[in-house]
């Protein structure tokens, strides 16, 4: 059936292939710099000052993750964070959750401005708050606990969810509330019972961006947080390598480590990460 | 008695006034329809009857009860929303029960309740579906099916079939109605399809710009418009309406004109002027072809032929006129457009509306 | 901020309102009160006190402090380091718009036509944006490492001598070598951003180009490009707005140095408020910084009103 003169375009196209090869040369270069950390954690500190730092390495070296582990701060480190990101990525989200039903759903006069507010906070550097806030938790005697951290998170949030949730909310049809509250439900049982339960994908998208951005700051925990036992892990990163300047291995395995749960939240999650950060992007 | 009553109904939206006094009253029992072309407020005045909207003044009375302020879910209304509003994350069933649920009825209740339901719209084997499975009419019906659960005074539809193909609509229209005739509870029906509503309804409630036009039995008011809206809006194909006046012959009985021809009127325009400006209204099945002899005919000039199989319907004009007017003969026309023909009208049949469009008298 | 809130309030009492209004007003009210409640406790009380820091001499522990006047505002602008900061955040930021959204641009036209692995392609190049900051920094310390490096050792392998320049230790490169790190995480954002204004291109555009006889450079330049403009405007200010917000990687990578040659106003704020406690100081280039920031602002809401008015 295929005609000669298509033949002949599919035959003498070099477009594919060229494409192809160009976007594996790319591929190779951008992911050079992360396994170029893999390869680091697996190398002694004497062969990576040798210069084989870059070479792949003949035999399993695993010293570098042993003597992060057995660092008893690491643990600290990351319980610690846990602590913040998973409260904070709760409360951001309740917090968008209730801002952006209101938004959506029951809107008022005025209300589109409050909006626009709200979200416009999302575009601001956190420097502009910093001195001011550091005031507020050194007035409430709560520096150097993670308290602030996790105030401050789900302060931070409210902007990207408010957005995000009412922009979700409003794609739910006004017909399911109305249905709903003739059948005797409250407001709270719509938000709970229809909204919430039909929004979970905007939530995970939510949750994969908010639990990233949160384990991943560096920020927040350097100007509130002191002493060694409140220190998140990214602080602690800093921290560390300092303490094993020239061993470079160990601050390779550090890094991985550090970088394993959002690695891992990316890797199963990609999908919602990706439509998160361009529905954030996108919609603003 | 009357089971749903409407006192000078009024509602605004943004200082706009879209509901501009209703008064209204359903009887126990009854399939009212309130029709009217889109954007004359039915949604508005349905959402007033259920709660949904807040109304702007006047009162509403269901059951007996003054339910002005009670909210939506203590009216005993229960709503089909255009849509279906099926809420998608939950099973036929659950949809079905979740107003009992929330109230907290017995498992077995609920189940029962369900069951029953189920099988009077025959959805029994869909129950563990999810909404998305189930095709658009499935949805309508189960969508129903959550309202019949709630055992309501009152049953409020919002343009229910307007998102089924057409031969599902005819379809879901004789199950509407055969529900009607077996639960016999009184049903307020949105729709701004007149041929849904003459095939309902009860009682017709003409909707125009807010206001009533009319209330009556589909016939009453294909016989008996009170105004050119309603004669316009119910019966299709359209009745024709022609501008002219009143003409008294010396000596002689009321006359109108209908092209070059002159149709008696009798008493009832007693009361006018000669020259007064009048409407002539007259359906298309009351006109036919007649021939040039009979001074009752008025020449004519076919512009479309449009053939129907059992019937034809005829788009004319007058020699001298753009406006095109519709008859409809029997058969299969032996006519082609660009003719000149005569049509008779039926005396007897034509309708005439005032300056101001009111009916005068009845035929 | 709460005047519409109020509103509801008032408007809540009045007898005439019905029930369904007024349920909507009390949940409205119960549903906002406490996310309202720590955004503006949070996020408005402490903006509005920078501006009132800046007019202070406040170090950060005394209690007492003085009211200096619009003093701050006259050394900073008139002090060396600021200006220098200035500069260097108007270089970071210009870059940071330029590499990314071209590196972006360009892997979403290649990605866009339809090779095969497209995903893993675009996981990979997304990647570096699910890592931190501190973490990207390190990495791109080590490829910049004067004696291991793998940027030198590439350059001496070509060359085929010895090459040991300490990029980051350089007042003339420093800051361009963060900007490359930074680049290398962001490219992946405006990446998909654009793809996704890529699939909002309605196929049947190019393929009357093509049928019309376009070459495929024609194609991308006369009907893609210019239906990408959305999405341009959206990269671009994201671009912008992240990078008056990369702070933590120039700490990182820099701290700012060598001789204040990779300074930024955050960089410098930070410094002044936290190294040196000049409070009342650091307040007062915050207050630019977000006067920098809100002129953004405007000038982005306004350029997508435009571009609605064109798509829409
Ligand atoms: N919530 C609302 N706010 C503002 N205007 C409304 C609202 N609901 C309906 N309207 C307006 O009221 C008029 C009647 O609407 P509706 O009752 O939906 O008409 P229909 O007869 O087609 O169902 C329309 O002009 C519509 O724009
Ligand atoms: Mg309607």
């Amino acid at each position: 059936m295929t005609s000669p003169a298509m033949k002949k375009s599919r035959a003498f196209s070099p477009w594919p292939a060229a494409v192809f090869i160009c976007l594996v040369v790319l591929a190779l270069l951008f992911l050079a710099p992360t396994f170029g950390v893999l390869l680091a954690a697996m190398k002694s500190t004497g062969d990576i000052a040798a210069g084989q730092l870059w070479s792949i390495p003949t035999t399993l070296f695993l010293d570098n993750f042993r003597e992060v582990l057995a660092n008893p701060s690491v643990k600290i480190y990351f319980l610690n964070t846990f602590l913040v990101a998973v409260p904070g990525t709760f409360g951001s989200i309740l917090m968008g959750i209730l801002a952006g039903y209101v938004f959506a759903k029951l809107p008022f006069r005025g209300s589109n401005l409050l909006f626009l507010a709200i979200v416009s906070g999302m575009f601001f550097p956190p420097q502009i708050i910093l001195i001011p806030l550091f005031r507020i938790f050194n007035a409430l005697g709560i520096l150097d606990t993670l308290w602030p951290l996790i105030i401050v998170h789900i302060a931070m949030g409210i902007p990207i969810c408010t957005l995000l949730m009412r922009n979700f909310f409003a794609t739910v049809p006004n017909a399911l509330r109305e249905a709903a509250i003739l059948e005797g439900a409250n407001e709270w049982q719509v938000l709970t019972r229809i909204a919430i339960p039909v929004s979970l994908p905007a939530l995970a998208v939510l949750a994969t961006l908010q639990f990233t951005w949160i384990w991943n700051d560096f920020l927040w925990p350097l100007i509130f947080t002191q002493s060694d036992e409140k220190r998140t892990i990214m602080l602690g990163l800093v921290n560390l390598n300092g303490q094993y300047s020239v061993a470079w291995g160990v601050q390779g395995a550090l890094a991985l480590m550090a970088s394993l749960p959002t690695l891992i939240i990316f890797l199963f999650f990609q999908r919602f990460f990706i439509r998160g950060m361009t529905m954030g992007a996108v919609k603003g | 008695m009357s089971e749903v009553t409407l006192k000078d109904i009024r509602k605004s939206f943004d200082g706009l006034e879209i509901i501009k006094g209703v008064n209204l009253e359903i009887e126990t029992g009854e399939f009212v329809v309130f029709v009217g072309p889109s954007g004359c407020g039915k949604s508005t005045l349905l959402r007033l009857i259920s709660g949904l909207e807040d109304i702007g003044s006047g009162s509403i009375t269901i059951a007996g009860r003054d339910v002005t302020r009670v909210p939506p879910s203590q009216r005993g209304v229960s709503m089909v929303f255009q849509s279906y509003a099926l809420f998608p994350h939950m099973s036929v069933a659950q949809n079905m029960s979740f107003g009992l649920r929330l109230a907290k009825v017995p498992k077995k209740e609920i189940e029962r309740k369900v069951a029953e339901a189920a099988e009077v719209l025959q959805i029994t084997h869909l129950l563990d579906r999810k909404p998305k499975q189930l095709s658009g009419g499935q949805r309508q019906r189960v969508a129903i099916g959550r309202s019949i659960i709630r055992n309501p005074n009152v049953f409020l539809f919002d343009e229910p079939l307007s998102n089924l193909d057409a031969a599902l609509r005819v379809q879901m229209r004789v199950e509407i109605s055969r529900l009607h005739q077996e639960i016999k509870t009184t049903m307020i029906y949105v729709t701004h399809d007149q041929v849904e509503a003459m095939t309902l309804a009860d009682k017709i409630v003409v909707l125009n710009e807010g206001r009533i036009e009319q209330v009556g039995t589909p016939m009453e008011l294909y016989r008996r418009p009170a105004n050119r809206f309603v004669a316009e809006f119910i019966g299709t194909p359209k009745m024709n309406l022609f501008d002219t006046e009143l003409v008294v012959p010396q000596g002689g009985s009321a006359l109108v004109s209908f092209g070059s021809a002159l149709i008696p009127v009798d008493d009832r325009v007693a009361h006018l002027q000669p020259g007064a400006s009048l409407s002539l209204g007259l359906r298309p099945e009351n006109l036919e072809l007649g021939s040039a002899a009979d001074p009752t005919t008025a020449e004519a000039r076919i512009e479309l032929v449009e053939k129907l199989g059992g019937e034809s319907m005829l788009h004319a004009h007058f020699p001298g006129s753009k406006d095109l007017f519709v008859v409809n003969v029997a058969g299969e026309a032996a006519v082609r457009p660009g003719e000149t023909v005569h049509i008779k009208p039926d005396p007897d049949a034509c309708y005439l509306f005032d300056g101001n469009g009111r009916a005068i008298g009845q035929s | 901020m709460s005047a519409p809130l109020f509103r509801a309030v008032t408007m809540a009492r009045r007898l005439d309102t019905g029930i369904m209004e007024r349920q909507n007003t009390i949940w409205r009210i119960l549903l906002l009160a406490i996310p309202l409640a720590v955004f503006s406790i949070f996020i408005v009380w402490p903006l509005l006190n920078s501006f009132y820091y800046s007019f202070t001499n406040w170090n950060g522990f005394n209690a007492e402090y003085d009211f200096v006047g619009l003093k701050n505002f006259s050394k900073v602008l008139t002090t060396r380091l600021f200006t220098n900061a200035a500069i260097n955040t108007l270089i970071w930021m210009v870059a940071a718009i330029v590499l990314p959204s071209l590196a972006g641009l360009g892997l979403a036209l290649l990605l866009d036509s339809k090779i095969r692995g497209a995903n893993v392609f675009k996981s990979i190049f997304y990647l570096p944006i699910c890592l931190s900051a501190i973490v990207v920094g390190q990495i791109w310390v080590w490829i910049f490492q004067p004696d291991w490096g793998l940027l030198n050792m590439a350059i001496s392998a070509i060359s085929g001598e010895p090459f040991t320049y300490a990029w980051l230790a350089k007042p003339g490169s420093a800051i361009y070598a963060v900007i490359v790190a930074w680049s290398w995480q962001q490219t992946g954002l405006s990446m998909v951003i654009f793809l996704a204004g890529l699939t909002g291109i309605p196929q049947d555009l190019t393929e009357v180009a093509e049928i019309e006889g376009a070459t495929r450079w024609q194609r991308t330049w006369h009907v893609v490009l210019p239906l990408l403009r959305p999405a341009t405007v959206v990269v671009i200010a994201l671009s912008v707005i992240n990078s008056l917000k990369g702070f933590d990687i120039l700490y990182i990578m820099t701290g700012g140095g060598p001789f204040n040659s990779s300074d930024t106003l955050a960089m410098y704020m930070y410094n002044e408020s936290f190294k040196k406690y000049r409070m009342g100081y650091g307040s007062a280039i915050s207050v630019i910084l977000f006067l920098i920031t809100l002129t953004i602002i405007f000038i982005y809401f306004r350029q997508l009103k435009k571009v609605d008015e064109i798509y829409d």
